[in-house]
């Protein structure tokens, strides 16, 4: 157990060149995920978040976009480090399903219809770690127990369809985790489940990481998920991180008003009303290709100056371990 | 069942079976999609329906919408049977129960104009003149928060918070006395989410309307509604006031719904009951209870007769044979 | 798989029983008396009973029904008045040399379309796609007779390397029918040569438009399935991208292309007509021209309930494929 971060992000910064314009989807983004442990990144739609971590895996020019500038760099197993965005496609390559393993949205439509959920496995298993069929087999069918799948050497053989999206959601975990990657990328997996299901997986993930000494980006729009998994949280707006900190400080001390106005929008954290109304943040977020100048969240902030609105504040260290990017940080109270 | 003001809504053993796609050669296979559902809905008031997938919460909307034709049971709008009615005679119901649905992206006709999507109702039932339903057009649209000239532009060209304002005010155009409303907020992020629940609660004050509230998540349903019912797999396990289910849930299912839901608050690390296995399949459903091949207090009676919904009481029913176990409520440790 | 494979070649057994009813009441609905036609316009009454007699036209419509299909079973598909023989060696003479053509067009147009569209697909090279879809274009558009005089023309007449409108050439022993199969059993490699020389011409005209109704297929096929979440995943476990394209995409996007390409194999098989026509193509399709035009009732007859066998068959056997292929369909 080292004390550096397994994965360390600096100044990320995604464009999609459009017909419309540029559209800055990650604007200037540092965090670090520390080792061993679950980093949350938060944000609603149109934050950036999964562009993020698209461009962590090198994987958003399918989707016509490129990373400008920044760095990331991972820490393997081995205490290796390399920078995942400078590193040359083919090399890429091996780090992908290797060293960082992704978890996406959508079960259903996340595996190959016509391939065994087996074979899927296996492919992972077989491109990493270069053992032979029989070998790769065994490995898939342990693989698959350890996510909970009942009678695993029957079901290795079933294709996407015969199983339930939660059974696929483990798939996709045991697919992720059959090379025994360092750092989990997981973007909203359990958003498309069941409570109950998600549940199962949450516990699953949890005790994986616990297992097999794995970090996790943990990617989510519900704060209560976050709650669960994260030790520290990352809040995105815009592009931009506008609140970093340790988990228990973003949900008891909130430094940005999006952070607090999000926190007081969840039914059931404030006290209730006798109107029965929720506290809500108006508006609604920027259109990337018109952004304010000065602050993003400022057309929507209760506590907006004009120097706000004048230049992006910085993100300043308002206690050990906290960032925030707001001028009047000490306002915001819960 | 409150007697102090009439049910508008009265749904009495409402069973819907679907035919499920079989072999040339096999038995005839059926999707037991609700099971004998009997609630009822006072005028003004709210009721949620909750439930996970396969709990055949949409089907019970989707009846009493009269989308879908009940395999057996009565339902009462009003105090009139609804369910065996002409086309004719079902036009001037329609008029009074209206849908709002879950994806704010599939539910508007990408085709047509705002301002023709929300009159449509009114041409239908022919309600007032093209004037006045223009004037109606810009009223509902200022009702639900949206610019004037929204109504002269498509769909695709707003956000889904925004999409899903469209939809609440098309339903609300024909001045209906029930809402059904299916899953209005689950595709939207926690801010747009706000939004939309405070705008349901004021059109619900300002226009008196029952809603009939479908969804999947207990946090929005705890703050929006009056009552709850809570489905699994067809059947109805609980119905009772709300904060008597959250405070006092008397089912197994409720207590794990409840417990599975995780809570937007790091300090409270409390132990799970993790519900094991998936949701089987409604096309064979377990005998007896439903719940019992996933319920952690199963007993071997369970399989036997399925539990009628019994009053344990005031206005609180549960369908469970055991009475003897303490069941944990949210907020526990709070 | 067996139950799936049962249950598909019972569907097509009644599929056929139906088409065979409905052959059998389309001609039967028809002004023309065919006991007249067999007699001529100048026979008698009584001449005309004898005739119907003969042909059991007299008997109730269900009697004539179940003869028809115990005839059908037993051989018995009646005489061609015009060809003077009875149908079913008539059409057994005629049939191979329709499929022999239509399969080995189909297989190349098929091959060709596959081969190109997924190289284009793969290269991303917006040039390369432009020019696969101009071709796709003009194939599709192009009428079979008119390529195939151009054919003629330009490469019997003018250039001389390619035999003309004389058919399929010398026969060897038949054994199958099938000219290049029969010279190649009887270790006669020259003669499968000269048997393909003759097919090319023909085989180009029909393959065209399938080649272009195929590449646009696909195509679009490899399109949508590019696009669908899974293909990133592969990406994010490092799959490289040759395995994604030919291993992961290609099957994925290849289902649709295989029903339609059945469809065009039935299709050539039974309406290739024109083709045959100006090729001298011995032929079925040659042959129901001629029964039609004859008003040869027994051929017209034959060949409504052959072509429909004849979809039906190619259908079953992309079903089964298909089955093979997509493992959702297997488990019905």
């Amino acid at each position: 157990m080292t004390d550096a971060p397994v994965l360390d992000v600096r100044n990320l910064r995604t464009v999609f060149d459009t017909p419309v314009g540029q559209v800055v989807s990650v604007d200037d983004v540092s965090f670090a995920i520390p080792h061993g442990k679950t980093l949350g990144l938060v944000g609603e739609s149109g934050s950036g978040k999964s562009v993020t971590s698209l461009s962590l895996m090198r994987l958003v020019g399918r989707g016509g976009g490129r990373v400008a500038s920044g760095s990331a760099t991972l820490t393997t197993r081995d205490g290796a480090t390399t920078d995942l965005l400078a590193l040359p496609e083919k090399a890429m390559r091996k780090v992908r399903g290797r060293d960082i393993a992704m978890v996406f949205q959508e079960p259903m439509t996340s595996l190959d219809p016509v391939w065994s959920v087996g074979d899927q496995i296996m492919e992972s298993i077989r491109l990493h770690q270069g053992v032979n069929k029989a070998e790769a087999r065994r490995r898939a069918v342990d693989m698959l127990r350890l996510v909970g799948i009942p009678a695993p050497e029957r079901r290795i053989d079933d294709f996407p369809h015969q199983l339930s999206g939660g059974m696929r959601q483990r798939v996709m975990i045991a697919i992720a985790l059959s090379c025994r990657p360092g750092l989990l990328i997981a973007d909203e997996p359990t958003t498309a489940l069941d409570v109950t299901i998600q549940a199962q997986i949450l516990d699953l993930i949890r005790r994986l990481q616990a297992e097999i000494g794995m970090s996790v980006l943990f990617i989510t729009h519900n704060l209560g998920v976050v709650a669960e998994t994260a030790v520290r949280v990352v809040v995105v707006y815009a592009g931009q991180v506008v609140e970093e900190a340790a988990v228990a400080d973003i949900f008891a001390t909130p430094r940005h008003p999006y952070t607090l106005g999000l926190l007081a929008s969840i039914p059931g954290t404030s006290a209730p009303t006798p109107d029965r109304r929720l506290p809500t943040i108006g508006g609604a977020p920027p259109s990337p290709l018109a952004r304010p100048t000065g602050c993003r969240f400022a057309p929507r902030c209760a506590l907006a100056l004009d120097a706000c609105r004048a230049s992006v504040p910085e993100l300043v260290e308002v206690a050990p371990g906290h960032k925030a990017r707001c001028i009047r940080w000490q306002d915001v109270r819960r | 069942m409150t007697d102090s003001q009439p049910a508008l809504l009265d749904v009495l053993g409402l069973t819907k079976r679907f035919n499920a796609p079989s072999n040339l050669f096999g038995p005839r296979r059926q999707v037991h999609a609700v099971e004998d559902v009997s609630f009822s809905i006072a005028s003004g008031e709210v009721l949620g329906l909750v439930g996970e997938s396969g709990s055949g919460k949409t089907t019970v909307g989707r009846m009493v919408m009269g989308l879908e034709q009940a395999t057996d049971g009565t339902i009462r709008f009003a105090g009139k049977a609804i369910g065996k009615l002409s086309r004719e005679d079902m036009l001037p119901i329609r008029r009074r129960i209206q849908m709002v649905f879950q994806d704010p992206f599939a539910s508007l006709n990408p085709r047509r104009k705002v301002g023709d999507l929300i009159a449509e109702g009114m041409e239908i039932h022919r309600i007032g003149t093209r004037a006045e339903q223009k004037a109606e057009v810009t009223r509902l649209l200022e009702l639900v928060g949206l610019p004037a000239d929204a109504a002269t532009r498509f769909p695709h060209e707003f956000s889904g918070g925004q999409r899903q304002r469209i939809g609440i005010a098309r339903a609300l155009a024909v001045k209906p006395d029930l809402l059904v409303a299916d899953e209005p907020v689950s595709a939207l992020d926690v801010s747009v989410q706000a939004q939309v629940l405070n705008l349901l609660q004021d059109l619900k004050e300002k226009l008196n309307l029952t809603i009939l509230f479908i969804s999947h998540d207990l946090a929005v349903v705890e703050h929006f509604c009056d009552r709850v019912a809570v489905m699994y797999l067809g059947h109805l396990m609980e119905v009772a006031p709300r904060e008597a289910l959250f405070a006092h849930p008397r089912h197994p299912y409720t207590e794990a719904l409840l417990s599975a839901a995780p809570v937007p608050d790091p300090t409270i690390k409390r132990e799970r009951i993790v519900m094991q296995g998936d949701i089987p399949s409604p096309v064979e459903p377990p005998s007896g209870c439903v719940l019992r091949t996933r319920c952690p207090y199963a007993l071997p009676a369970c399989a036997v007769t399925v539990p009628p919904l019994a009053e344990v009481a005031p206005g609180h029913f549960k369908a469970c044979i055991r009475d003897d176990i303490l069941l944990r409520p949210a907020h526990a440790d709070q | 798989m067996g139950k799936f494979i049962i249950e598909r070649i019972g569907s097509a057994i009644l599929t056929i029983l139906g088409a065979s009813i409905i052959a059998f009441v389309i001609l039967r609905a028809l002004p023309t008396d065919p006991a007249r036609l067999i007699a001529g316009p100048f026979a008698s009454e009584d001449v005309l009973n004898t005739v119907r007699a003969q042909m059991g036209l007299d008997k109730p419509l269900v009697a004539q029904y179940l003869d028809y299909i115990r005839n059908f079973f037993t051989g018995d598909w009646g005489y061609s008045y015009g060809a003077g023989k009875p149908v079913l060696p008539l059409i057994a003479e005629r049939l191979p040399a329709s499929v022999e053509l239509a399969v080995l067009a189909f297989v190349s147009a098929f091959a060709a379309a596959v081969l190109l569209t997924v190289l284009v697909s793969f290269s991303r090279s917006r040039i390369l796609d432009g020019i696969l879809r101009a071709l796709s274009f003009v194939s599709v558009g192009v009428p079979p007779f008119w390529i195939s005089l151009l054919l003629l023309m330009l490469f019997f007449e003018r250039l001389g390397w390619f035999p003309g409108p004389v058919g399929r050439g010398p026969a060897p022993a038949i054994i199958t029918g099938f000219y290049t199969i029969d010279y190649l059993l009887a270790g006669n490699l020259q003669g499968a040569g000269t048997a393909l020389w003759h097919i090319v011409l023909p085989g180009i005209a029909l393959a065209l438009g399938s080649f272009g109704y195929l590449v646009r297929l696909l195509r679009a096929n490899l399109l949508d399935v590019v696009h669908e979440p899974f293909v990133t995943v592969l990406h994010s476990k490092g799959v490289a991208p040759v395995n994604t394209h030919f291993r992961h995409i290609l099957p994925n996007a290849f289902l649709p292309t295989l029903t339609a390409g059945g469809l065009i194999l039935a299709q050539l098989i039974g309406g290739s007509v024109l083709v045959e026509q100006i090729f001298t193509w011995p032929g079925i399709g040659t042959l129901v021209i001629d029964g039609i035009t004859r008003q040869d009732y027994a051929v017209v007859q034959s060949f409504i309930l052959l072509s429909a066998i004849i979809y039906i068959v190619v259908n079953l056997g992309v079903d089964v494929l298909y089955g093979y292929v997509d493992p959702r369909v297997r488990r019905s």
